[in-house]
């Protein structure tokens, strides 16, 4: 799932680009992370917990968006196009690594200086539950759930996931009755 | 519904106010990372090329110089074996470069026919390893006793007569490491598959 070939079709590809278009890209490249590096980083915490090997999988997700900008032709939004390419990373990434513990994710999380220090723990406490709770449903659930807490339509997800709009309907249903049982919600 | 919905909202709240890690850094590092793994691969490509060609340059420089029916032989079946496996490598990678389609399932159903061309090309590494043992060994007993054929073998030092021996050991054993790496690789692809299918049941559609 890392093939090689798409780096030396990368190469190529890069190889051919005018300088013009290579800013362009960059600059393209830029404001996709800027307006969605979060998310994609959300996306990666969902699938390790271990704060370095996050860091890498970030880090590898970044480099495939990189690899694949050239190629995009607008058939999907933006959106759809980055969260499908971060969760094919991801996949390759729990298949390299048989898969994930659960741990506690270390909080290291940008703290509101509006936030009351109560308010704060209380709700640092929440996502970190959520977060342990997302991480310890099948991949399967942990995909659908992902993407509709990221705001994504189920055509949207559809389209990402390779699946019909129905399928996603279903499990989306299983993975909220899953993520209540997770969190300890009758 | 209504309760679900804002149960629905309450964790999307919990969710995108969650931390991420710095995203990768300038998209110039990026770039350098990305030529520094198409360099090597580069390398690693014209490596193998570079290989068979000299395999195939020595086989016909000896067929050349020294045109014996015995020569002959052993240049063809050098000569052949590179082509063949040069050949196989090309059939067997061919296809199976992008997925079929951009989705999640695409990309894991190519993870897949990556994996079983592996075996594939773990059965055809077997076959030919065995090819060249029966060969090699065959040619070398047919002429025993001539060593005006190969008079430059007397010029290399004894030790290395073992390395017909250890050659084709180590690479038996290079082969039997990269088929269980794919077997474990495969069935961690299945188990992968099997949770990501788990929420299909036969009435669901797609």
């Amino acid at each position: 799932l890392a093939p090689a070939e798409a780096n030396a079709r990368a190469a190529a590809l890069e190889a051919s680009l005018t300088e013009e278009r290579t800013r362009e890209l960059e600059a393209w490249f830029e404001r996709l992370l800027a307006e969605h590096g979060a998310a994609l980083g959300r996306i990666a915490a969902s699938y390790e917990w271990d704060p370095g090997r996050r860091a890498d999988l970030v880090q590898e997700i970044a480099l495939a968006i990189w690899q694949a900008l050239p190629r995009f032709r607008h058939e999907c939004s933006e959106r759809t196009f980055l969260f499908r390419i971060a969760h094919n990373r991801s996949l390759t990434h729990v298949w390299r690594r048989k898969g994930t513990a659960v741990e506690p994710l270390d909080a290291h999380e940008p703290r509101d200086p509006r936030d009351a220090p109560d308010e704060l723990a209380a709700r640092q406490q929440r996502r970190r539950q959520l977060q342990q709770a997302i991480r310890s449903l099948s991949i399967a659930h942990r995909q659908v759930l992902t993407l509709m807490l990221e705001d994504l339509t189920n055509r949207e997800i559809a389209d990402v996931l390779g699946i019909s709009e129905g399928a996603v309907a279903v499990r989306a249903t299983r993975a909220r009755q899953a993520l209540r049982r997770a969190l300890g919600v009758t | 519904m209504m309760a679900h919905d804002l149960e629905l909202d309450g964790w999307r709240a919990d969710w995108q106010t969650a931390g991420a890690e710095t995203l990768a850094g300038p998209s110039a590092e990026l770039r350098r990372q990305v030529r520094r793994r198409t360099v090597r691969m580069a390398w690693r490509l014209a490596g193998d090329l570079l290989v068979g060609a000299l395999w195939i340059l020595a086989a016909a420089a000896l067929a050349v110089t020294r045109p014996h029916p015995a020569i002959l032989v052993l240049c063809g079946g050098v000569a052949l074996v590179v082509i063949v496996a040069t050949g196989f490598s090309i059939w067997n990678s061919a296809g199976a470069w992008r997925p079929r389609g951009e989705s999640v399932a695409a990309f894991v159903e190519l993870a897949g026919e990556r994996c079983r061309r592996d075996l594939r090309a773990i059965a055809f590494a077997k076959a030919l390893l065995v090819v060249q043992l029966v060969f090699v060994c065959s040619w070398v007993f047919a002429n025993r006793g001539r060593p005006d054929l190969l008079p430059e073998m007397r010029l290399l030092p004894r030790a290395v007569l073992v390395l017909p021996v250890l050659v084709p050991i180590g690479t038996y054993l290079w082969i039997a490491i990269w088929q269980r790496r794919t077997h474990r690789a495969l069935a961690r692809l299945d188990d992968l598959r099997a949770e990501l299918r788990l929420e299909q049941r036969p009435d669901d559609p797609a």
